[in-house]
């Protein structure tokens, strides 16, 4: 079996349905249209408005693949249980490594996935063999990218907003919120 | 069945994760230099299957399951 730029398009789409259905199924409906939802919206901005179906569809799957192994290993602790800042960073970080694999095999199937090409200067001196040839301002990137999605997602649902306005508000912020990637990277 | 494999989507997802890298960098073209990128990916996906958030429990789930047991055993 040969996976290709089709197979990794298809890998994508079926990760995306069905990290879509465990949100349904275990959390609810709700969760599932607006984490999907926005996250659509993050990569269709991310990529300057390309709509690679890879490019779309990477982030809302990396973030929720994220925000699980954090609620998985971070939450489920005593200690941190209401710690909602370090959910977020962790959920930046787990984002960079569930991201690293992904981009590895898209640049060696020539696929493009979102990401910034710029970061602070210090990352230039780590090799990039460290990261399986990834770059590592791309890996940062996804960190930032991570963390400021899931940040956006706590901070709306904790403000007290309607449902209907912090729909609303999650959507317009995903809009955005690539800027503010660019913004933290110094881009 | 559905539900039970629904149930541990999020495990599912990171391992299939790293067996595509595994398969496109080592198995297709043989770069294992690129293999390290899911290095990180297969420990949180260890630790995470230790922590028995797999969905049907596993050793982390088993010991704390055991533990449970044995602090309601004490109380009582």
């Amino acid at each position: 079996m040969t996976v290709d730029h089709e197979g990794l398009r298809l890998f994508l789409a079926l990760g995306f349905f069905f990290a879509g259905a465990h949100a349904y199924a275990k959390l609810s409906p709700y969760f599932a249209a607006t984490w999907f939802g926005a996250g659509l919206v993050f990569g269709y901005f991310w990529t300057g408005r390309q709509a690679d179906l890879e490019s779309l569809l990477t982030p809302a799957l990396v973030f929720y693949i994220a925000a699980a192994a954090t609620k998985g290993l971070v939450e489920s602790r005593e200690g941190l249980a209401g710690n909602h800042v370090v959910h977020v960073l962790f959920t930046g970080l787990f984002s960079g490594i569930a991201a690293l694999p992904l981009l590895a095999c898209a640049q060696l199937l020539g696929v493009d996935l979102p990401g910034e090409s710029v970061g602070p200067a210090f990352l230039s001196d780590v090799p990039a063999s460290v990261l399986g040839h990834v770059s590592p301002t791309l890996f940062a990137a996804w960190v930032v990218a991570g963390t400021v999605f899931y940040g956006a997602y706590k901070t709306l649902d904790h403000v007290g907003l309607g449902k209907p306005l912090q729909t609303i508000a999650l959507f317009v912020s995903a809009a955005f919120l690539p800027q503010l990637v660019g913004v933290v990277l110094g881009g | 069945m559905f539900e039970r494999i629904i149930a541990r989507m999020p495990l599912l997802l990171m391992v299939a994760v790293v067996v595509l890298t595994v398969q496109v960098a080592f198995v297709q073209n043989r770069r294992t230099e690129r293999v390290v990128a899911a290095v990180p990916l297969a420990i949180v996906t260890l630790l995470y299957f230790r922590a028995g958030r797999g969905g049907g429990g596993g050793r982390g789930s088993r010991g704390r399951a055991r533990s449970e047991r044995s602090r309601s055993e004490a109380e009582a």
